[in-house]
């Protein structure tokens, strides 16, 4: 177990930047989830934090520790890998004892170490198997097994359930977290699926192209998205966006576009007028009203039934999908004029030219 | 699986060929191409090694009973070309794997801008074995050798025939490798190219030295390849007849006078039909016997895997 810090890391492969001054800091004995689209650089990140790739500069340190030059091995890292990668000839429990072939432990304490990771993530009658024999979740929990018997400094994940089926996934998650908490380790999971991010991660950083575009808690990155591919990454159904100006009159700030003029209050309120801005609204926190009234006019264009809730898919004044979670069982005619409401205070303003969350006089 | 409904009729089916006939219908022609260059030489050979066959005087053949397989057991040379055969076979099995595998990891290996050396080389498996010996007969000789003008680079004025009666042998299986390794390269590199580079990384992570990783991460897959490429290698080594004969001609003296070459002998020059194809018979038990060893002691253990 270890606090993890990278410095300014910047990694370029043949003039391209992987990874961009990044700056990052995992807690001890917390599960932190790197999230984003492919190509981001959040595997490359997670290559350099177990040290099978280096950074172009920078700095990682593990307890406050250097460890930039450090082997895998020296730096006491276990990782899981896609598909649960195992060694295909060897059993279950060769493939655990590998990662304890270099410790320098005796005979005995291996074999009890590898019971009791075994017991820990219930493999034990598994042992003898080879990978072929085993399932994919089977597999997934002797690779798992087999990270934690090395009992190490930081648990590395590379969207280890990505190749499962969904139901499997879920499952899977959960008994991922549950042991997270249970040993206390320190533990980094890349993925791209933001579900898996939001349901599993103390904090969740975000990357793009390299960068890292915010890093928060679940309820903090869907909450307050800080930059527009956050706010249009992170939630399902994604986040409404509504582009117009805001202007300032009678002492109040307002949101104007062709279809719409909209009071902005809450956080916003205090912002300086600028000619182009987009308003993100969650789903959510939308409600659908009759046509005729002053607020968003929308039209039909699909209905979503997921049972307990209604997602009616609309496209808005500008063209844009806008979509709007309702009551089970809602039924409008495809084509058919609505409006919708919404409490401004709940949205959030970015700035399209920095794609970044607009400036207040508040917090932000 | 007990379906709810199962007292609807079964649906109508047309006649149709089964499996079975449509393969016998479409192997026919073959299974008769096979039955004649195979099994019609094969049981003419058979029929000639229970005879005495004379040209001279009038073309004659004698029932001789089991006389001619008895002989053989009491030829010398059949014991001396046997030896040479097997010396060759497994010098040839071990030299082609060895660089085929060699030669795979190479060509993994290749930086970006090289991987058109991948097809490239394939060129010598290319050559026909009877080019090739004609080619490592230039190649090894006195006068006009590699092995001379090697020698005149590093100052010396001595020639070295490479065709030597010591180690004849060891010269031909070199050959037969460089013939045959770049087949096996190109196998071993298409199963290597399927293990996920990630296992390599999981290697580094487990701090496995560069034998283990060969061991437990490139080789598992190679596995049954090499033990299929092992059973060719031995058979076409044990039948090699044109790629000995255009090379040495199983000179010097008979230094290189394996079985297939003393049969050719026997057979062709001596014109004793009878004799030969007995012997012939041992040379076909010795292929069969090999394989079978091969598969016994180690196929099926791959098999298993």
């Amino acid at each position: 177990m270890a606090r993890i810090e990278l410095r300014n890391i910047v990694r370029t492969f043949g003039g391209q930047h992987a990874v961009q001054n990044l700056d990052m800091t995992i807690e001890d004995g917390e599960l932190l989830v790197l999230l984003g689209p492919s190509g981001c650089g959040k595997s490359t990140t997670m290559n350099m934090i177990a040290g099978l790739d280096s950074p172009t500069s920078g700095q990682i340190l593990f307890d406050g520790v250097d460890v930039t030059q450090r082997s895998p091995h020296e730096r006491n890292i276990a990782m899981v890998f896609q598909s649960s990668l195992l060694y295909p000839h060897l059993s279950a429990r060769d493939n655990i004892y590998m990662s304890l072939k270099r410790s320098g432990l005796s005979k005995q304490q291996i074999e009890a170490r590898i019971a009791h990771a075994a017991e820990t993530v219930d493999v034990t009658r598994l042992l003898d198997k080879r990978p072929s024999q085993l399932s994919g979740g089977e597999r997934q929990r002797v690779a798992t097994a087999k990270a934690i018997v090395r009992e190490p400094a930081g648990f590395l994940l590379d969207e280890p359930l990505s190749a499962l089926d969904a139901a499997l996934r879920l499952s899977l998650r959960a008994e991922l977290v549950n042991l997270q908490k249970r040993i206390r380790t320190t533990m980094i999971f890349v993925t791209h699926d933001q579900i898996e991010a939001m349901t599993m991660g103390d904090r969740i950083g975000v990357m793009r192209q390299g960068r890292l575009e915010q890093i928060g808690t679940p309820t903090d990155i869907y909450n307050r998205p800080e930059t527009l591919f956050v706010a249009g990454f992170v939630g399902t159904p994604p986040m409404n966006f509504l582009k117009g100006s805001l202007e300032q009159t009678d002492g109040k700030l307002w949101l104007v576009n062709p279809s719409i003029r909209m009071e902005i209050k809450g956080e916003f309120a205090s912002a300086k007028p600028m000619k182009n801005v987009v308003l993100g609204i969650r789903p959510h926190l939308m409600r659908l009203s009759e046509a005729g009234s002053s607020a968003l006019p929308l039209t039909v264009y699909a209905i979503e039934q997921l049972g307990n809730e209604a997602i009616v898919i609309c496209d808005g004044p500008a063209g844009e999908k806008i979509r709007v979670v309702t009551q089970a069982g809602f039924t409008a005619p495809i084509g058919a004029r609505l409006d919708a409401n919404f409490d401004s205070a709940a949205a959030r303003l970015y700035d399209p030219a920095t794609e970044r969350v607009v400036a207040t006089d508040g917090a932000n | 699986m007990a379906h709810p409904d199962n007292s609807a009729p079964a649906p109508h089916r047309r006649t149709e060929v089964s499996n079975l006939s449509f393969a016998l219908i479409i192997s026919i022609p073959v299974l008769v191409f096979l039955l004649i260059v195979v099994a019609y030489p094969l049981a003419y050979a058979f029929y000639l090694s229970f005879n005495e066959i004379r040209f001279f005087g009038g073309y004659s053949a004698d029932w001789v009973g089991l006389t001619n397989y008895a002989n053989v057991l009491y030829d010398p040379s059949f014991w001396s070309s046997l030896g040479r055969t097997l010396r060759f076979t497994v010098e040839t099995v071990i030299l082609t794997l060895a660089i085929g595998l060699g030669l795979a990891l190479i060509l993994k290996h290749l930086p970006p801008g090289w991987r058109w050396l991948r097809a490239l080389i394939i060129l010598p498996w290319a050559v026909s074995p009877y080019g090739a010996g004609i080619f490592f007969a230039y190649l090894g000789r006195g006068q006009t050798g590699i092995g001379t003008s090697v020698a005149a680079a590093l100052g010396s004025d001595q020639t070295f025939n490479l065709i030597s009666a010591n180690f004849v042998m060891e010269y031909l299986a070199l050959g037969a490798a460089w013939n045959m390794a770049p087949l096996v390269a190109f196998f071993l590199l298409a199963n290597m190219l399927t293990t996920p580079p990630r296992l390599y990384d999981l290697a580094k992570i487990d701090q496995m030295s560069h034998f283990e990783t060969f061991w437990h991460v490139t080789l598992p897959p190679l596995r049954f390849t090499i033990f299929v490429f092992s059973c060719i290698t031995t058979v076409l080594a044990m039948k090699t007849f044109d790629y000995i004969f255009t090379e040495t001609q199983g000179g010097p003296g008979s230094a290189s006078a394996v079985l297939t070459y003393t049969l050719y002998k026997i057979s062709f020059v001596n014109l004793d039909l009878g004799y030969g194809a007995a012997m012939s018979f041992f040379l076909l038990a010795v292929i069969l016997g090999s394989t079978g060893i091969l598969y016994f002691i180690w196929g099926r253990k791959e098999e298993r895997q």
